[in-house]
């Protein structure tokens, strides 16, 4: 399921919500009984988008959650042979369990591509958030070998920890270590609550309203194929792309935070205005920062981090960078987009450090806007080849540089891209911020209801499907 | 001193108690937006189901049926998602809101539809596809080949982007269709080109050859098209002289359906047949006869322009009590439908083939029947995107 559906705007989230604080909050103020109502929902949430693969997670679930009690007591017995073995088969086992599902099909092609054997692909789907979740549970193996965490000591809310629906499907990823407090010591209240209601309808405005629109704008550009693809028309096609994977990732961080909230909970913040970066490490300081800090602390730092010779931290960068990329998907110009990044960090860190200082800082986000968008194509295009030939476009590898078809997207999508930008950028924050509290109140109390009001209508209207039989 | 501390204080109490009221205003807005969350849930399960949509001219999805197996496949779900959705409440009036919000920050093509002024909607023209055409045209002149005796004409007409320019959203971008024809016109050989560019162009009014809300010409546009083809085909257009009678006032076309702007109607016009000749309608694969080209029935319905001929149909035969003993054959599209009327008193008898059902062999009939004339008649759009010609017939 996922939260821009009708299934779980009209039925799953009012029933949760209702049986949470009618049972949970006001009737037995248990805190189990609130837990246990969040995990079956979590378990539907899931069950309903895979109802094979659950079995997957729940099995994922039962290995870790005995693997790291056994972990912990050979720790507490003082049998150090026998943690190290637990925890590097634990490792193994997650590794094992994503590396097959996600990537079985992709090593199995390109294998059977480079030897010329016939091997057909497994095409297993991929299980929805299994990226996210075997990260989750990866936090919690590792802190807890390393003696940073308590083994958790009842299933019911380590399956919860690893399933929590608000950020199951599409993060934050939250660590263990951040959130094990909360699930035994929450308090809703109606501070949490509306703080998560309004930031719930935030990410599901940037989602429905401007993800959406700004993508089939994207898509439109993309399926018209760079063969007569003006200059114009490659930039305002990037444009649309980066504003909504944006949205896209940043409205589904902001969904889950806000829904945290509403059940009591506080997750890490995810993003923080990526596009006002003026550097690529400054990007990523402010882009998915959850999956930055879980690369930095559980592969980057024990590496050895920046504490090495030169020649060792970048080998460091460089395999953090692969895995990255490699992390976003299975394929290889996701791959090649984790390298690109690498390379750039790293010429940033070494070489360009001084220069990079002198220039002004205008000028610095403009590279690195130019840099990120560039990225994005790598990103989003079908192939590696497609995604050279539209770098190209953009760079004036084109038959005209405007033609019709640019500048009739331009002008009739001229106000969603302002209205894009701005939400984009901190203008809204900016503008607000010129108003007197009293007004910036206001604004809050017209523009939530307002914002869900589209929302419905956003949702519905993409389901608008005319039937033309008489269309010869 | 003293004064400074007070004002500071009053700083610091006015700063709670707008922390304090901004945060009034959160829950407010908070508890507003779970009021319409519960609200919203409520109405659409209480709601009465629809069973069809007249604006999407289709059924609607209703309560999902449980079993197992839907429920491991993951079909339950979908369905389910499409049950709600598609019974959502106001549903209609929620779609056409958000075309006016779309409309409002300037879009102006939705679902392949040209959004234009004064209530013009237009198909978005064709592209044009080298390779595709020349397969067509290919097969058209094997045929042609073929078929040296019989005089064959070509007549694509060219759509509304191309003669209602006026109304086109600025800087849509639409290609020359006088060109295109021109250029598929000169890769025939051994066809006599009907050119409709040029009468289309010059009229004063071009506006009413097109309806606003549907891809097809209007009578008035057959009007001028009938004369232009007469005339190159030796027939006299004087000698039938019609009237074209409206016969509604609320036809809402394709356009309106896809682009889900439903803000005009159209009027649709018939013309009058000749009273000194009469004809017999022959739908060869449904094995029907009628006794008139026009079905009022469609008149009931949303497809309007199904009028004429009741839509399209693989071979249809009209044989006439017309004096003339040529034998006509027309390979055509749904623009003809509303044309072809105006023909029978010019024929003993007319066969008309539609390409993309017809799967039968033309050159039997054409032998057998003896045609003696040929017309391809379609619209520009459609021939550009056609792969049954060439499918079909070579």
């Amino acid at each position: 399921m996922v939260f821009s559906s009708a299934t779980f705007l009209i039925v799953f989230l009012p029933l949760t919500m209702a049986l949470y604080y009618l049972l949970g909050v006001v009737v037995t103020k248990s805190m189990a009984v609130k837990n246990l109502i969040l995990l079956v929902a979590s378990l539907i949430f899931y069950a309903w988008g895979e109802p094979v693969y659950i079995i997957l997670m729940l099995l994922s679930i039962f290995f870790n959650f005995i693997v790291g009690k056994d972990m912990e007591q050979a720790k507490k017995m003082n049998k150090k042979k026998k943690a190290r073995s637990l925890f590097i088969f634990a490792i193994i086992f997650n590794i094992g369990v994503l590396g097959f599902f996600k990537y079985a099909n992709l090593f199995i092609s390109t294998f059977a591509g480079i030897t010329g054997l016939g091997l057909r692909p497994l095409n297993l789907p991929l299980p929805v958030g299994i990226s996210f979740y075997t990260f989750q549970i990866m936090s919690y193996i590792i802190d807890l070998y390393n003696g940073n965490i308590k083994a958790q000591k009842k299933l019911f809310v380590f399956a919860l920890y690893v399933s929590l629906f608000p950020q199951l499907i599409a993060g934050p990823i939250v660590k263990y270590k951040d959130i094990s407090d909360q699930f035994m010591n929450r308090k809703e209240n109606w501070g949490s609550y509306s703080k998560g209601m309004n930031r719930f309808i935030i990410g599901l405005s940037k989602k429905l309203i401007l993800a959406n629109t700004l993508g089939s704008i994207y898509a439109s550009v993309q399926a018209s194929g760079t063969a007569n693809m003006s200059v114009l028309t490659a930039w305002i096609g990037i444009i649309c792309y980066t504003l909504q994977i944006y949205f896209d990732f940043s409205g589904y961080s902001d969904m889950a935070i806000g829904l945290g909230g509403v059940f009591g909970f506080e997750f890490c913040e995810n993003f923080n205005y990526p596009y006002i970066a003026v550097s690529i490490t400054d990007f990523w300081r402010r882009w998915h920062m959850s999956l930055s800090s879980w690369f930095r602390d559980y592969v980057y730092i024990p590496l050895g981090g920046n504490r090495c010779k030169v020649p060792r931290v970048i080998f460091n960068l460089m395999v953090v960078w692969l895995l990255t990329g490699f992390w976003h998907g299975a394929a290889w110009n996701y791959v090649l987009w984790g390298v690109y990044y690498g390379i750039l960090l790293i010429l940033e860190k070494y070489i360009l450090d001084n220069l990079v200082k002198r220039i002004p800082k205008i000028l610095r986000w403009l590279v690195t806007m130019i840099c990120v968008m560039i990225g994005w194509v790598l990103f989003s295009a079908p192939s590696i080849g497609e995604a050279f030939s539209y770098i190209g476009v953009m760079f004036g590898r084109s038959a005209a540089f405007a033609d019709s078809t640019g500048s009739f997207l331009l002008t009739t999508n001229f106000a969603l891209l302002l209205i894009g930008l701005a939400c984009a950028l901190p203008v809204y924050s900016f503008l607000i911020g010129l108003l007197s509290p009293k007004k910036r109140s206001r604004v809050i109390l017209a523009l939530t209801p307002l914002l869900f009001v589209l929302c419905i209508i956003f949702m519905i209207s993409e389901t608008y499907n005319p039937f033309l039989y008489f269309r010869f | 001193m003293e004064k400074k501390k007070v004002n500071s204080k009053n700083n610091k109490s006015r700063k709670k108690s707008q922390k304090k009221d901004y945060y009034v205003y959160e829950c407010l807005s908070a508890l507003i937006v779970t009021v319409i969350l519960f609200a919203v849930s409520f109405l659409s399960l209480i709601g009465k189901d629809r069973e069809y949509s007249e604006n999407e001219n289709r059924y609607l999805t209703t309560k999902p049926q449980f079993s197992w197996s839907s429920l491991m496949d993951g079909k339950f779900m979908d369905d389910a998602e499409a049950y709600l959705s598609d019974q959502f409440l106001l549903r209609d009036k929620l779609v056409s809101l958000r075309t006016g919000i779309d409309v409002f920050f300037g879009k102006r093509e939705i679902n392949d539809v040209y959004i234009g002024k004064k209530h013009f909607l237009y198909e978005k023209p064709s592209e044009y596809n080298e390779a595709r055409l020349k397969k067509t045209t290919d097969a058209m002149n094997n045929i042609r080949a073929r078929n040296p005796g019989i005089n064959t004409y070509i007549a694509i007409a060219p759509n509304s982007t191309e003669i209602v320019s006026a109304y086109l959203p600025s800087n849509a971008p639409v290609p020359s269709q006088t060109e295109q024809i021109k250029k598929i016109y000169g890769s025939l050989n051994g066809f006599t080109p009907i050119d409709l560019c040029t009468p289309l162009k010059s009229t004063n009014n071009p506006q009413d050859l097109y309806y606003r809300t549907d891809h097809h010409w209007t009578s008035a546009a057959v009007d001028i098209a009938y004369v232009e083809i007469a005339k190159k085909m030796g027939l006299d257009p004087a000698s039938y002289q019609y009237r074209n009678l409206a016969v509604t006032d609320s036809f809402r076309g394709t356009l309106a359906s896809s682009s889900g702007i439903f803000s005009a109607q159209d009027t649709i016009s018939i013309p009058t047949c000749p009273l000194d000749v009469m004809y017999r309608v022959t739908y060869v694969e449904e094995e029907r006869v009628t006794t008139s080209v026009f079905d009022p029935q469609k008149l009931n319905s949303k497809s309007k322009y199904e009028v004429f001929f009741g839509g399209n149909y693989p071979e249809v035969v009209i044989e006439s009590s017309s004096a003339n003993d040529k034998v006509l054959m027309v390979v055509k599209d749904s623009y003809a439908n509303s044309l072809i009327p105006l023909l029978i008193p010019h024929y003993k008898k007319i066969i008309i083939i539609d390409p993309r059902y017809y799967n039968g062999n033309i050159q039997d009939i054409i032998d057998t029947e003896s045609v003696t004339d040929m017309l391809w008649l379609y619209n520009a759009n459609t021939f550009l995107n056609d792969t049954s010609i060439a499918g079909k017939f070579s």
